[in-house]
């Protein structure tokens, strides 16, 4: 875990709008999905039983909850460096603009967030407001190498950033 | 040759008719300590159990998107007047518009939402169902989140 102070104003400035990072490969397992969908109150045999024939016959297997990698954006912020959830810096989830989900996802397929900065902002002293797009890439569950046309999900961010003492 | 029409097809056409159209709202529900730190950790943020001994002892509003997560279920419990699951008709979520969240809501706060049909919009091989929600918490006079959401009907 970060143990320092981050300084906003020497992170968030440079970042030009437009760029481009990409994160390291994620996947979620059945556990994961099971316990999400148990939280959430949305048990379906779609995300939650591998013996599914409709979903074998469909799919191939389970697929991960639309949501449940919605939710994960802010770990894939962390992932991308922004500083989400360290020691001196308050973070808020402001809206979510737009979020359209394009391709199923199965179980421990790898995904990774291709993401755009559109905006930062210096909305008040110590406190940046950042817009991003996120991608959510799907590798092919048969050939690690490639990364398929389709993506899971895109969706439009804005998340806060305050200095606190 | 007879072509059989689904349905479901009627019903569609006369909720296009009826937008807007309160679903209704729906029961409490409340996400308590820990749950929100499930939530938590199955959204990949860590929970610091250094600042938590001894279990969960959460002192921070719930994630917000445990919230925006909890809507399919509320959506789904009030239902569409005369759309039910059948083999003519599957809905699938197609996404979220406008998620805005307004103020903070503490474990073991009550919630329920309020849906209004807004739309329904005719795309190839089914529908859009367009939905409203605003998410009340018990005590606070103004909604704490305020989302949109796009069910995609497939008419089978």
């Amino acid at each position: 875990m970060q143990t320092v102070r981050q300084d906003l104003q020497s992170y968030f400035s440079p970042l030009e709008s437009g760029s481009t990072t990409v994160s390291e490969w994620v996947s979620l397992s059945q556990l994961e999905v099971d316990l999400y969908g148990g939280l959430i109150g949305d048990l379906d045999p779609m995300h939650n039983d591998p013996d599914w024939a409709p979903g074998i016959e469909k799919w191939g297997g389970t697929i991960v909850i639309g949501s449940h990698l919605v939710s994960m954006l802010p770990a894939f912020l962390r992932l991308h460096g922004f500083p989400v959830h360290v020691p001196g810096v308050r973070f808020d989830v402001r809206s979510l603009a737009r979020v359209r989900f394009i391709a199923p996802l199965r179980i421990d397929q790898r995904v990774r967030d291709r993401l755009q900065i559109m905006e930062a902002v210096e909305v008040a002293p110590k406190t940046w407001r950042l817009r991003t797009q996120h991608t959510l890439e799907r590798e092919s569950f048969e050939n690690r190498e490639e990364v398929l046309d389709k993506p899971f999900m895109f969706a439009e961010l804005i998340t806060e950033y305050c200095e606190v003492a | 040759m007879t072509v059989e029409m689904n349905p479901m097809l009627a019903e569609v056409e006369r909720l296009q008719q009826s937008c807007p159209l309160d679903l209704g709202t729906s029961g409490w529900t409340a996400i308590s300590k820990r749950e929100a730190d499930a939530f938590d950790r199955v959204a990949g943020i860590e929970v610091d159990f250094a600042v938590h001994p001894g279990g969960p002892r959460r002192k921070t509003a719930v994630n917000p998107f445990h919230l925006l997560a909890l809507l399919s279920g509320f959506a789904s419990d009030l239902g569409v007047p005369g759309i039910e699951t059948t083999e003519y008709i599957t809905m699938l979520n197609y996404g979220y518009d406008d998620v805005e969240w307004h103020s903070p809501v503490e474990p073991g706060v009550r919630i329920r939402d309020h849906v209004v049909l807004t739309d329904v919009i005719e795309r190839p091989g089914g529908f859009l169902m367009v939905q409203r929600h605003e998410l009340e918490a018990e005590g606070i006079p103004d909604p704490v989140m305020t989302a949109v959401s796009p069910g995609f009907a497939i008419l089978l």
